[in-house]
């Protein structure tokens, strides 16, 4: 009897550690994971503005590489957001700094040529690209 | 008198050639808060990546964001949001187009707050509902920092919440949006 107690209790401690693991599971390292696709802001808004859905199919919600020239950089609340040029005259592609990695730089001149590493998450009148992180 | 009528006459012209020529403000960093009551745990996500766009002439006004772009602080949280409430692989735009109905109260040369009333459609989840409420527009050097917070009742979206976390989860969402807009420059 006194067995059985001992090994629900064990049980039960794992469980509540497997919960407690999951519920506190951290957010997918940028850094670590491989992108799927390297890409220049040019191509990057070109496929969208031609198909969006099918450049959707192919990026969204996926971590891909993107290099080009910095439009602007902005550090709003703590959270800096930079803009790549395109080829388009007002079409950018906008890169949101991941919060959750550590940023060795947070501030770009304008005209620099960077490359990020970042989640697509779709087309506005832009490209979005969060959680970036700096590709060296 | 006549010439009084004239004058007025003349002066609403001259107004009404300002406000046509009046430039559209814009951001591409618009931040989003989306937070829900809990008993159990604060629900909040934020993003920083909304586009925002008001023309000063028109008054016409569209706030858009793709949902994905959400950040939660627990990833768990952030997954169940994506996957079982908010779909977003389905609808992965949210967005609110209206109009400002006061924009002329808005003088780019008068820096200071401006309370304005808004109306237009929010869509979210694939449904689009009517939504009216006020916000406030600072004006200061030539910029225009907006805020605006108002709630929706997660039901009207069709956004269904499990049986079993029912009870500590608010049935209604807060939703707050701020942004500094600049001048909009058609070339970079």
């Amino acid at each position: 009897m006194k067995r059985i107690l001992i090994a629900i209790l064990i049980l039960a401690l794992i469980g509540g550690a497997i919960a407690y693991r999951m519920w506190n599971k951290p957010h997918e390292n940028i850094a670590e994971t491989k992108s799927v696709a390297t890409v220049t802001s040019s191509d990057l808004f070109k496929s969208y503005s031609a198909d969006e859905k099918s450049a959707n199919e192919k990026y969204m919600a996926k971590v891909i590489t993107v290099s080009g020239k910095v439009a602007e950089s902005k550090v709003e609340e703590g959270k800096t957001v930079v803009t790549l040029q395109t080829e388009d005259p007002i079409g950018t592609v906008v890169c949101s700094l991941d919060p959750y990695s550590k940023q060795e730089k947070t501030s770009f001149a304008v005209g620099d040529q960077v490359s990020f590493k970042g989640i697509c998450n779709g087309f506005l009148s832009d490209v979005i690209v969060d959680r970036c992180v700096l590709v060296k | 008198m006549k010439s009084l009528k004239f004058s007025i006459l003349g002066l609403t012209l001259a107004f009404f050639t300002v406000q046509a020529n009046a430039q559209k403000f814009f951001s591409r960093t618009g931040k989003v808060k989306f937070e829900t009551d809990s008993k159990m745990e604060k629900i909040e996500a934020k993003s920083n990546t909304a586009s925002v766009v008001i023309d000063l002439g028109t008054g016409d006004m569209e706030v858009a964001m793709l949902v994905k772009s959400f950040n939660f602080d627990k990833a768990l949280m952030q997954e169940h949001f994506n996957e079982n409430y908010i779909e977003s692989t389905k609808f992965p735009k949210s967005s609110f187009k209206g109009k400002i109905i006061n924009i002329k109260d808005v003088n780019l040369a008068k820096d200071g707050p401006v309370e304005v009333q808004y109306e237009g459609q929010l869509t979210l989840h694939g449904v689009t509902k009517p939504l009216e409420d006020k916000a406030t527009l600072y004006v200061g050097g030539g910029k225009i920092n907006a805020y605006a917070k108002f709630k929706i009742p997660l039901e009207d979206y069709e956004i269904t919440i499990p049986a079993l976390v029912k009870d500590n989860i608010g049935k209604k969402a807060h939703i707050e949006v701020k942004a500094e807009l600049e001048e909009y420059k058609k070339a970079q």
